[in-house]
């Protein structure tokens, strides 16, 4: 029987062999992006392209900027999303923050912020208001103190974030891990935090500084939970950047500041975006010379107006 | 107190115990308020009210099927995913039975493509936890999204469902929600296993292998393997995903632990 094209797989066949050997849904997933008729199948094929990861995912570029002029809301929200990641062309996601799709301007817009902080430009900064709850503790209020231990970041987790953002350089060690709620996560410095050697230079442009990774059951790996960006919108040359933690879709978790001087970097987290990222207040400092993080901070509970909502109940079909 | 009827059954689950009762919707939580049609034959499945009362009287746990973007699907997709959600909560009823876990309250929520922001397709992890920071449903079952499309990829390869190994049990935490499955998937033998696997997770059970699958053929059946070392069918290059749903005594064990698990009735 002669193999199908790829074009002509259903939707189904295609994720079972995206399952079954990833390598070789890959290997057809760029003819599947630019030319299968199901606008699901062509999204799906757009986000196991991204995620090859290396150079792989860099050559696709060509393809996802085609793809920003699909008819598909579906496959043009996906195409933003790894133009962000692996591109440059700031001039197509621009058009696609005025598509006349809502989610597609969203992940436009979520593009053009992590492509601006990942280039040194401020393309898209980080709206101003994107987290505005502050940590309260009211008498008998639950608050519970942040762990932090030293980075115990794995190999395996590295190269997922490598796959995720492969445009960004990361260091081989992680600066810190703690525990938000159950699960561990390991703190990965970008080559934007390693590389300069002088802080004021580090926080003078907007910046990736780290990658927040955590343990995903489902690979037995890494993945990346959100990222920690700075930028220097106050134009204090450096001296005191804002920061925010940020997941790669755009949601906001948490804001801050971070003071630079001759050694290192003071930082507080104190702003929060709930129901997204419960309020906190963190506070440490990074010394350049050693890369070692002293972190404490705490954590507090979702506050009552903004929690996650109920979805709609079905009713009875008697 | 053990429940011998209906009205046991239903001031257990914490519904009224008085007004009109229907079976199939309110005990056995069937979306379709039928049973659901098995996908192998095509056979209306027969549920047993005593395996019910038995599954209340002893430890259980009460599930939130959550339809995210439902509305997005053609009528004929609904209906075949609709029937996919029933033929897992009862597979679930099945494959948990076997470990001493029942399944108690089944119920069913929507999110309207309108209201989900573009996560009736889930793009990635980011997407899945947005989904369930976003919504909850304040009661005391497992949030289980089943979304309209599942487009991620996972690990480099493409992605079923995705839970935190020991999710929480207070609602508004970090942890508290599960994605269940796609209806892009269109087995609906494997939405049940993913779904049935993710609860496992949720309920504190690891994958019962690392990086390389086991090579015991008992360990390649168990619901804890991932889908990629399940065997494959005979003559077919399927994975036998309606069968690779054991679990040990000891996962059964370490699953009643859990605080999402209810005590019996």
């Amino acid at each position: 029987m002669a193999t199908p094209k790829p074009e002509d797989l259903t939707g189904q066949e295609f994720l079972e062999l995206s399952l079954r050997d990833a390598e070789a849904a890959r290997d057809i997933a760029e003819s599947v992006l630019l030319n299968h008729e199901v606008a699901d199948v062509r999204a799906a094929a757009a986000n196991l392209l991204g995620s090859a990861g290396g150079s792989r995912a860099l050559q696709a570029v060509p393809a996802f900027t085609r793809a920003a002029g699909d008819p598909s809301a579906a496959v043009r929200r996906r195409a933003a999303r790894w133009l962000g990641r692996l591109g440059d062309d700031v001039d197509v996601l621009e058009r696609l923050a005025a598509d006349e799709d809502p989610v597609v301007r969203r992940s436009a817009d979520a593009a053009l912020t992590l492509m601006g902080y990942r280039l040194g430009e401020p393309i898209r900064l980080v709206r101003e208001d994107a987290a505005d709850i502050a940590l309260q503790t009211p008498r008998g209020a639950a608050v519970r103190r942040i762990d932090f231990g030293p980075e115990h970041v794995k190999g395996a987790q590295r190269v997922d974030a490598e796959r995720d953002l492969p445009t960004v350089e990361f260091a081989d060690t992680g600066l810190l891990a703690f525990r938000c709620g159950k699960q561990e996560v390991s703190v990965l410095a970008t080559g934007a935090l390693t590389a300069s050697g002088d802080p004021f230079d580090t926080l003078a442009r907007p910046r990736i500084l780290a990658a927040l990774l955590r343990y995903d059951v489902c690979t037995d790996g890494g993945e990346t939970a959100a990222y920690v960006l700075s930028d220097d919108r106050d134009a204090t040359g450096g001296r005191e950047a804002r920061l925010w933690v940020m997941r790669g879709n755009g949601t906001v978790l948490h804001a801050g500041r971070a003071l630079a001087d001759a050694a290192g970097i003071t930082f507080v987290l104190d702003r929060s975006n709930p129901p997204y990222g419960p309020p906190i207040l963190v506070e440490g400092r990074l010394e350049l010379a050693t890369m070692r993080v002293t972190a404490k901070g705490r954590a507090g509970a979702l506050p009552e107006d903004r929690r996650g909502k109920p979805p709609t109940a079905v009713a009875s079909p008697s | 107190m053990t429940v011998r009827s209906v009205r046991a059954a239903m001031s257990c689950m914490g519904f009224a115990a008085s007004g009109n009762v229907s079976l199939m919707w309110n005990v056995f939580g069937f979306r379709q308020s039928r049973p659901p049609t098995d996908p192998v034959g095509g056979a209306r499945v027969t549920m047993s009210l005593a395996d019910t009362f038995a599954d209340l009287s002893d430890r259980h746990v009460n599930l939130n099927m959550i339809a995210v973007g439902y509305d997005g699907l053609s009528a004929a997709d609904r209906d075949r995913y609709v029937n996919s959600v029933d033929w897992a909560a009862f597979r679930m009823r099945q494959i948990y039975s076997g470990a001493g876990v029942g399944v108690g309250r089944v119920q069913h929520y929507e999110i309207a493509v309108a209201d989900a922001r573009g996560y009736d397709d889930v793009g990635d992890t980011d997407e899945a936890d947005d989904l369930h920071d976003e919504w909850d449903v304040p009661n005391d079952g497992i949030d289980a999204f089943f979304v309209r499309t599942i487009s991620a990829s996972s690990g480099g390869g493409g992605l079923l469902g995705r839970s935190p190994i020991d999710g929480d049990c207070e609602k508004d935490s970090k942890d508290d929600g599960l994605l269940a499955g796609g209806a892009n998937n269109t087995n609906a033998d494997s939405v049940a296993r993913t779904f049935t696997h993710e609860v496992g997770h949720y309920l504190d059970l690891e994958h019962n292998h690392g990086d390389s699958c086991p090579t015991a053929a008992s360990s390649r059946m168990n619901l804890m393997a991932q889908t990629r070392c399940v065997p494959l069918v005979s003559g077919s290059n399927t994975r036998d995903v309606r069968n690779a749903v054991n679990l040990t005594s000891s996962q059964g064990s370490d699953m009643r632990d859990h605080c999402m698990v209810k005590g019996g009735c």
